[in-house]
Formats: structure tokens, sequence, C-alpha cells
């Protein structure tokens, strides 16, 4: 019997695939009525149990095309073709729905996970160790440098020092039309290397004179 | 170019002749020229919904060819609205020939009418599903009951077996009693387009009206019709909104 029934959620509900939210409200009520078991319209026609079938299928196209993202979902498996009947189900449209969800959140990036003195671990290298040491030019390539190195990502490092990565990403790339007014890069500058396990001062204060410079470079030009 | 609309129905009793006449005057009134036929060789009795009587030919003359289409029409008291009398003919059988019936047709389009309204006998026979082939609008009338509902599906399925176009179907719900009666034909619609892929173009619902019944009170030497007797009552607005939905809106007139 149920492959009599219109299997699109669009057929079932009678509407056409550019309907509005609207639209398809009205035509979800419209359906309900009609297929409730008090409607002497199905008498002969439908029995009991193909009209209650009848409803849960209702119920499950409203619940997919009132949500929109599970109707962007569904509109997208529908047109492609290569989906299954069972790809096209309420749950398999859920499921679908909460995966993107997962990819596209930041959320995946577990900040709870990570323990407060928790650092990630990395194999030393002798050459760099001692370039650390002597260093007293830093900019920003070399923190950047430095940071690969100890293997911190940008967002574990926004993480611990809780500096948005879009100015920690601009503090490596000494961009100071994306940074806000010194007195503040010198505070990101300072986390940065504390978080870093450099000597917080002597960056800041090296880093900071590079970066005047570079200042002043793109205030006259 | 006259348009033919047909009324027929699964059951008897539902009101098949009265939606007709009603169809009929409403037109009339909306000023569109308008001939009834009366089709129901069975048990014809359009003439007396219209308070009608003594007529001297009918349908029968037409299909036997020894009449032309001008001679059966008779004037009816309403403005507009012509009629051609049924007659219950035994020899004529339930088979209607299909050449007779195609010289008639001729000859009715000729007379010039907006529109020519057939009466048809109840139930899912040939001779009535050979006359909606023609017709560019098919209704079909039924009631709220069960019995009513269960006939006018298996009407539609008898048609739709016979290879009969199915787009012209409309669906009329006569004596509705409630709000949920006058939205049965919306349900009837779903029904068939989910059962039968079959797509109703048009359904209304006509109210139960105890003005129809009071009209009926009248001295059968003074038959009126209720569009004479009571114009403002609910079910001539419902015959009225039916005609206006139907008629093209460029050739819309106020009712006269």
């Amino acid at each position: 019997m149920s492959t009599d029934f219109k299997n699109n959620y669009y057929e079932i509900l009678e509407v056409a695939n550019t309907a509005t939210q609207h639209e398809i409200t009205v035509a979800y009520e419209k359906a309900k009525r009609t297929y409730s078991a008090q409607n002497a319209a199905l008498y002969s026609v439908f029995t009991e149990a193909e009209a209650s079938a009848l409803r849960d299928l209702i119920e499950e196209a409203y619940s997919v095309l009132s949500n929109q993202n599970y109707r962007n979902i569904y509109e997208k498996r529908l047109l492609s073709k290569s989906y299954s009947a069972s790809d096209l189900s309420l749950d398999a449209v859920k499921k679908a729905s909460t995966e993107l969800f997962n990819e596209n959140s930041l959320l995946q990036a577990a900040p709870t996970e990570i323990a407060e003195n928790e650092k990630p671990s990395y194999e030393k290298n002798q050459t760099l160790e001692s370039e650390i040491e002597t260093c007293n030019e830093w900019d920003g390539d070399f923190l950047k440098k430095v940071r690969e190195y100890k293997q911190y990502s940008l967002e574990l490092l926004h993480e611990k020092t809780k500096v948005n990565p879009w100015y920690l990403s601009a503090l490596e790339k000494m961009e100071p039309q994306n940074l806000p007014a010194p007195v503040f890069v010198r505070g990101y500058v300072t986390q940065f290397a504390k978080t870093l396990g450099l000597n917080e001062k002597q960056v800041a204060e090296s880093y900071m004179k590079i970066y005047k410079s570079k200042l002043e470079q793109t205030k006259t030009k | 170019m006259s348009e033919i609309w047909c009324v027929a129905s699964g059951k008897g009793g539902v009101g098949k002749t009265f939606v007709a006449s009603g169809l009929g005057i409403s037109l009339a009134k909306l000023r569109k020229k308008v001939l009834l036929v009366d089709f129901d060789i069975s048990g014809a009795n359009l003439h007396t919904v219209l308070g009608l009587k003594d007529f001297k030919k009918s349908i029968v003359d037409g299909l036997n060819a020894n009449s032309n289409g001008v001679d059966m029409v008779m004037r009816s008291s309403f403005p507009n609205l012509d009629f051609i009398p049924g007659f219950i003919v035994p020899q004529l059988g339930q088979e209607l020939c299909t050449f007779k019936v195609d010289a008639l047709l001729q000859q009715l389009k000729s007379l010039k009418y907006d529109v020519i309204i057939f009466d048809l006998g109840p139930g899912a026979q040939k001779a009535n599903f050979s006359l909606m082939n023609y017709a560019d609008r098919n209704f079909v009338i039924t009631n709220c009951e069960p019995t009513s509902i269960e006939k006018t599906y298996s009407f539609i399925e008898q048609y739709i077996a016979g290879d009969y176009p199915a787009k012209n179907l409309h669906i009329l719900v006569n004596f509705c009693r409630s709000q949920q009666h006058q939205t049965l034909g919306k349900s009837f619609e779903s029904v068939l387009f989910k059962k039968h892929d079959v797509n109703v173009r048009f359904s209304a619902g006509i109210r139960f009206d105890n003005a129809v019944w009071q009209s009926t009170f009248m001295a059968s030497s003074n038959l009126q019709n209720v569009f004479a007797l009571m114009p403002y009552s609910e079910v001539c607005h419902d015959f009225y909104k039916i005609c206006k939905q139907l008629i093209d809106p460029s050739d819309l007139r106020a009712v006269s």
C-alpha cells in the first residue's frame, strides 16, 4: 500500500516545492483534517489502518518541511536523485542535520577537554631551542615559527590566551590595520609569549619596537 | 462557442436536478444565455423543479432526428434561461446512440447559448459517461452520507476506468449542514489525488437550506423555484458563488 502513496514529502502535503513556510503549514493543517478519523470522505477508499499510516506520513512530511535546515538537506537529496528512499526519511535527514551542525560548529574543538595546565607535547629541536635562547629580534614570523614548533594551533592558543584568533593571526602577520591600539597589542603579545613559555617581557619589548616602526610606515603611506 | 456542463451523480436523490436548475438559474441571473437539457431518460423531472408543464416536444424528438433544435426549446419563467424537456423513454433503453447524440449536440451548439447544462440520470451508466465525454465541465453531485460518498467514489472510479479524460471533474457537496461538510469537497480532491492520481478541478459545498423545503409547499398549480420565491436565501447565495468562480472574470456581471 505504501508504494501507492506519493513518497515525496511535497506530494504528501500536496504543495509545490517552491511553497513558502506559511503555505506548508496551511497544507499540513488541511491534510491533517482530511485524513482525521472523523472525516466521512475517507469512507470506502481508505481503511482506518491506511488512514493512520497516511497521518503518520503527513506528520513526518511536516516535521521535515517545516524546519528550514531539514528542508534544505531533504531538497538537496531529492534533487540529486542519488539517494535511496531510506536516505530521504525523517530520521536520515535529522541525522545528516546533526552531523552538519557538528562539522560547522567550533564546539568540535572541544575546549573543555583540555585541562587548564595541559600543554601539547612537542619534539625538542636543539638548533631551534638555541635560536630562541639567543633571539633578540622578535617579529611575527618568528613568533609563528615558535608557536608551530611548540604544536600550538591558533584555536588552542585562543583558548589559553582568550585573545580572538583573528587578532592572533594578525599579530603573526604584523598587520596594524587589523589590530587595535598598540597598548592592547602589547598585552596580546605578552599573553602570546607567556603561553609559549618565553620570556614575555623581552619578547614584548622587541616585538613592539618592530611593530611601531611598521605602524609608522603604514601611516606615512 | 457554447460550453457544455454535465450534472451527474453516483447515487440517486442527492439533488442532481436541483443543482442543475440552480446552476442554470444563477448563470442566467449573471446574464449568461443558458439552455437546460433534461437528459435523465430514467425519470425526467427538471420541468417540475422549474415549475413548467404542458410541453409538446422533448429531447426524444431531437434524438429521433424528427425535430430540429429550435422546436424543442421552451422559454422558462427566468429571463435568459431556456429549457428542453426530457421524457421517460422505455424504448430507448439505457443506450444513447452515439451518432444521434453527435447530431443533436451539433444542433444545440448552433443555437448560440453561452452555457448548455445537461441534467443526467443517476448511476455509472455508459449513456451518462458518453455524454460527460462531450462536456467542458462535469459536476459530480454528492451529499455527506456514507452511502452517497461510497457511490460517488465508485462512479468516479468507473469513469476513469472507461478511459474518459478525468480532467474536467468538479465535485459539489449538497446538503451541507456543518462547516466540516463544506470542506468535504477539498477532502475528496485530496483522496482522489492520492488514490487515483485524479486532479479534481473544482469543488464546493451547497448548504442545506429550509428555503428549498418551504418552496415545495406551493400548490401544484403554482409551483415556484426557490430562486423565484426566496432569491436571498443561503442556498441561492451558494449557487451564485459557485458560478462566479467558474465564469471567466472578464465576463463577470452583476446579478440581475
